[in-house]
């Protein structure tokens, strides 16, 4: 593990070995297969009810699944809403560049600044300032989803690598 | 009792109340677990004084502890409520998906899961507990309770053990 420190930016960086590459190619198998799950009305037409109720119900646990929430393409939906589409697929796409490019250590001011934009969204929504934009959840999802990846996933390789 | 079980029985028991609020749910998303597992860490933090650091395996654990608790205690309230009320989603879900059939020329597996959705349903609709649909909706529970919860453990500990160093 190679730590670089650049101390204009009191920014400590960690580039990845072959077992940290391992580690987050894992990461990044599991989060693919997730999305794959919540994508799949949209890849092939699901003829079978039960595995349709079930799939559907698998990811109402960690998502509301409003309809107007949800990106459709056609008559088919994605199974989570927008603002959640929008946070995996934020890590989704940290998750390929951390194979490659140096991981920055995130503070946790960063982490709340991140969340910042969601939560405005989520409370001038519900506030009725603004009507519901499935493009502003899914973007202010796609930055917490960036960022919770890049403070996760130091903190998970140091629990699977025991530092 | 432990604290580690206690302070996950407590935040995992919360999670699974909030989770039954269907306007909450709407605001809170994938984000309620995790934020349960944070809550967990705090509150174990809280009850060790001498307790400087938490190790990431600890927070990952309490975390994997507070996903199950509220896993189980979200599919119990479910099941009760299913019992109480003889309905659910699936009853109110099914003339759409019988709609949804006609239409389609299904094969001899997609006519199989059919039946078994319509004894489901009837158990539900006739006695209020069906032991598949029980089955099904706390594995699923489980499964990602306890992804999220692990998630938000890890996070919780970054966060917490950053608020002591500070």
């Amino acid at each position: 593990m190679q730590i670089v420190l650049s101390k204009n930016f009191k920014l400590i960086s960690v580039k990845p070995d072959s077992k940290i590459f391992l580690i987050r190619f894992i990461i990044l198998l599991l989060l693919a297969s997730w999305i794959a799950g919540f994508l799949l009305p949209l890849i092939i037409s699901i003829e079978n009810p039960f595995i349709n109720y079930f799939l559907k119900r698998f990811y109402s646990t960690v998502c509301h699944q409003e309809s107007f929430k949800c990106i459709s393409i056609g008559h088919a939906g994605m199974l989570v809403c927008a603002r959640c589409t929008g946070i995996y697929f934020g890590a989704f796409i940290t998750s390929i560049s951390s194979l490659f490019i140096v991981v920055p250590f995130i503070s946790k001011k960063l982490l709340m600044i991140s969340i910042l934009p969601l939560m405005m969204d989520v409370f001038l929504t519900t506030s009725g300032v603004y009507t519901y934009s499935q493009f502003l959840s899914f973007v202010t999802g796609i930055i917490f989803g960036m960022v919770i990846y890049l403070f996760t996933i130091l903190e998970l390789e140091k629990f699977i690598l025991n530092k | 009792m432990n604290k580690k079980y206690l302070a996950s029985l407590v935040c995992g028991f919360g999670a699974a109340v909030l989770t039954t609020i269907p306007g909450l749910e709407s605001i809170a998303c994938c984000l309620l677990v995790p934020i349960a597992s944070i809550f967990t860490i705090g509150l174990y933090k809280k009850s060790s004084p001498g307790l400087l650091r938490i190790q990431t395996g600890t927070g990952v654990i309490l975390g994997l502890l507070t996903g199950i608790f509220a896993a189980l205690f979200a599919s119990g309230f479910e099941i009760i409520l299913t019992y109480i009320t003889k309905s659910n989603d699936l009853i109110a879900s099914m003339p759409q998906t019988e709609k949804l059939i006609n239409g389609m020329n299904l094969g001899e597996a997609a006519k199989e899961s059919i039946e078994i959705l319509k004894q489901m349903s009837n158990e539900i609709q006739t006695t209020g507990f069906s032991l598949l649909y029980s089955i099904l909706i706390t594995l699923g529970n489980l499964i990602t309770y306890t992804i999220f919860g692990m998630l938000g453990g890890a996070v919780g500990t970054a966060i917490i053990n950053k608020r002591s160093s500070n």
